[in-house]
């Protein structure tokens, strides 16, 4: 199943504001709106690969307003540890444990542990391996910022024939495949790690108000 | 500029929420709320090799119809175009010989038919949609833009109403750099931001959506030949 067809059907159980056309693959788009905090916006993003192709990823985005710029990646778990131990992680809860099997790179690195202190967290970032956050402001030095859950889009082409047309596109076989896909509690996931970033980060410290003339205070 | 920027202050200006990062250049999205259902603006990538990406700048709006319904207006490449003078000679020559021959049908909107192709698979509900006197002025005034209907998913009544234009070539995004190649500030950016044509031809392209859309709503659909 393409990605529209498979988010066609996440929206017919979840709702929200949809927009898609059963004409195209990957361009479909979903505005979770009844979230608490503000819509979540998930798609199907083409995004340039190494080797200066595309790349499709899953990002489901939320609005966070912080009270200063701020800028956050957690990359996706490495094979190896930083240290070159062995490839699979421990138990335990500290921020070194996290960042021995993912890079950490933000702009402001005193708070950045506070964030990745969270277990809730944790917790998810190590049940999807392949799951990275990014966190960065609309506009240069703005105070609004989009929060970001992202994975590899895989597993999300159509079944084609021998001439290489996509088969299996009727209702009640495409019923089928979203139900035996792990689509739905890949979406359900990345949504709750979303949320759970976008509260962490406003819990965070407020004061500093320094950067609260800059661009963007009202988008 | 990029489309993020110029997409920025567009939200800036008209509300809406605003998805987008500086880091950015074309991945931009904004939802504008509207009385009939939101509206979303948004780049659609089309090609992509190893000489470019090129993306289309999509306003997208949703409708409920009757039954699945297509609607493509697009403007013609120039072969199709040469095809179509050819085809409108052997319909000429149909009819003076009496016979009925149906090969550019212009829906009854020749001005529009004769710049764009225009397929759909509901011919006479399509002759209704394009009496709208809205929809038709603005695909003249703005010939680069397309217009596209087609329903959501495999079941349902949901439609998206789509009108789109190539960003590189369909709008003008304003330019960031003075004359000795420096980053604007903030306050010189919104002044080049004013004084472009980038609200313009997006408030077309998104009047465009909104007429297509009262257009596929304005008719019940007529009731299918058996």
């Amino acid at each position: 199943m393409n990605w529209n067809d498979s988010l066609y059907w996440y929206w017919r159980e979840r709702g929200g504001e949809f927009f898609a056309s059963g004409a195209q693959k990957d361009s479909g788009v979903l505005f979770l709106d009844w979230l608490k905090g503000g819509p979540a916006f998930i798609q199907c993003e083409s995004v340039p690969a190494l080797d200066g192709r595309l790349r499709r990823e899953i990002a489901v985005t939320l609005r966070a307003s912080l009270e200063r710029s701020y800028s956050l990646t957690v990359q996706k778990e490495r094979l190896f540890r930083e240290d070159g131990g062995p490839a699979h992680p421990e138990a335990g809860d500290g921020v070194p444990e996290l960042t021995a099997w993912r890079s950490v790179r933000s702009s402001d690195p005193s708070q950045t542990p506070y964030f990745l202190q969270n277990r809730r967290l944790q917790k998810l970032l190590r049940a999807d391996p392949e799951a990275w956050l990014q966190i960065s402001p609309i506009q240069a030095g703005s105070l609004e910022h989009l929060v970001s859950a992202r994975k590899d889009a895989k597993d999300l082409e159509d079944e084609v024939d021998a001439r290489g047309r996509a088969v299996g596109r009727d209702v009640p076989n495409q019923r089928r495949l979203y139900a035996q896909s792990s689509f739905r509690e890949q979406m359900d996931d990345l949504v709750d790690l979303v949320q759970t970033a976008r509260d962490e980060v406003n819990l965070w410290p407020r004061g500093d108000r320094t950067t609260k003339k800059n661009k963007g205070e009202g988008a | 500029m990029s489309w993020n920027d110029c997409l920025f202050w567009y939200a800036q200006e008209e509300g809406g929420v605003y998805f987008g990062r500086d880091k950015e250049e074309n991945e931009g999205v904004l939802l504008l709320e509207d009385p009939k259902g939101p509206i979303l603006i948004c780049t659609k990538v089309t090609s992509s090799s190893q000489y470019g990406t090129y993306r289309d700048v999509c306003a997208g709006v949703r409708v409920e119809l009757e039954r699945p319904y297509t609607l493509r207006i697009k403007r013609e490449s120039a072969l199709r175009g040469g095809m179509n003078t050819v085809l409108d000679g052997l319909e000429r020559g149909a009819r003076m010989l009496g016979r009925k021959a149906d090969l550019t049908p212009d829906y009854g909107a020749p001005e529009i038919a004769g710049e764009r192709g225009i397929h759909t698979n509901e011919p006479e509900f399509t002759r209704w949609v394009l009496q709208s006197r809205e929809l038709r002025a603005l695909l003249e005034a703005w010939p680069d833009y397309q217009l596209r209907v087609d329903p959501m998913g495999p079941q349902g009544p949901d439609h998206l109403v789509e009108a789109r234009v190539a960003l590189e070539r369909g709008l003008n995004l304003f330019d960031d750099l003075d004359r000795y190649g420096r980053s604007l500030d903030l306050e010189a950016e919104k002044t080049a931001y004013r004084a472009s044509r980038f609200s313009e031809q997006l408030n077309a392209l998104v009047g465009l959506a909104k007429a297509a859309r009262d257009g596929v709503t304005a008719w019940p659909m007529p009731m299918q030949q058996p």
